[in-house]
């Protein structure tokens, strides 16, 4: 015979063999331990603070979405704090200032004509 | 990229979604236990094997990513290595199967009925080393392909063969007496 006539029968013998195995039934109160168990991990997700956090600003999505969208408007707000020029603040001071001394001159010159 | 029939159901798990979780054992379990059944010389270890990989399931869910590996190719992989340290830690065979040891003589004049072959078949394949029998069981017990089989045992395709041949031969020879009887 040949190698690979050998090799086929062989694998045709296991075949056989192994179809001939009966079942293996999968007990009910197996299955209830696997779910148990997947009640307890899913509680325990559940329980984490940042799932809670998560759950209350964005129901249904991974935890780092809420957090991605929280820190990039903490950095947008932090870069326009430090890049905007402070000319633009100052500028309105400038101007108020200048008003008040206009007022205060007129003032004076009335109190000059008494 | 292949289709992964599991990946929605995983990611669902990984949210807690118990509805999921029952699919995908459904789905698994059977199969699962199977395997470990004909791995393990006791049912209640095959049974806290199968156990134990479902608990991996439920706490990694949430860490999977589709596209690295076929869930299923990882479920069972994992369920295997499970089944490999076990028999590391007790390699000698467990009691159950000691007390139906095959008798190294001719099967009895009663003839051979469907259990008592069944019987010898399993305390052939129990004589097996782990990954022959691994092997063995993934392509002619659970019938999948050579590709799968190598991906679950985490072998080349070349090895797997390899093994397949060895490990068929073995039980040929272990098996002559029913062929003959």
């Amino acid at each position: 015979m040949t190698r690979d006539a050998s090799e086929h029968e062989d694998a045709a013998l296991t075949q056989q063999a192994l179809s001939a195995l009966p079942t293996v039934p999968v007990p009910a109160e197996l299955a209830a331990r696997i779910l148990a168990d997947f009640d307890a991990v899913a509680a325990g997700l559940a329980r984490r603070p940042a799932n809670r956090w998560r759950d209350a600003l964005w129901p249904g999505v991974p935890v780092w979405k809420p957090a991605t969208v929280l820190a990039l408007s903490l950095m947008v707000g932090l870069a326009a704090g430090a890049l905007l020029p402070s000319s633009a603040f100052s500028g309105d001071n400038t101007d108020q200032t200048q008003v008040s001394s206009l007022d205060s001159g007129s003032a004076l010159d009335l109190s000059g004509d008494l | 990229m292949n289709f992964d029939p599991d990946a929605d159901l995983v990611a669902r798990v990984g949210k807690g979604d118990r509805a999921a979780a029952q699919v995908l054992m459904a789905r698994h379990l059977p199969r699962m236990l199977a395997l470990a059944r004909r791995m393990l010389p006791e049912r209640a270890e095959a049974e806290d094997i199968v156990q134990e990989s479902f608990l991996k399931l439920w706490t990694n869910a949430a860490k999977w990513r589709p596209g690295q590996a076929k869930f299923e190719t990882w479920l069972y992989r994992v369920t295997l290595n499970l089944c490999y340290d076990r028999l590391r830690k007790k390699p000698s065979i467990g009691l159950d199967a000691v007390a139906n040891m095959p008798d190294p003589g001719p099967p009895p004049d009663t003839g051979l009925d469907h259990a008592v072959m069944a019987t010898a078949i399993e305390e052939a394949l129990a004589t097996l080393p782990d990954r022959q029998k691994a092997a063995i069981l993934l392509c002619h017990y659970q019938e999948r392909g050579n590709v799968e089989a190598a991906e679950i045992l985490g072998v080349s395709v070349e090895a797997l063969e390899s093994l397949l041949s060895r490990g068929r031969r073995s039980l040929r020879t272990k098996l002559a007496h029913l062929k003959d009887a």
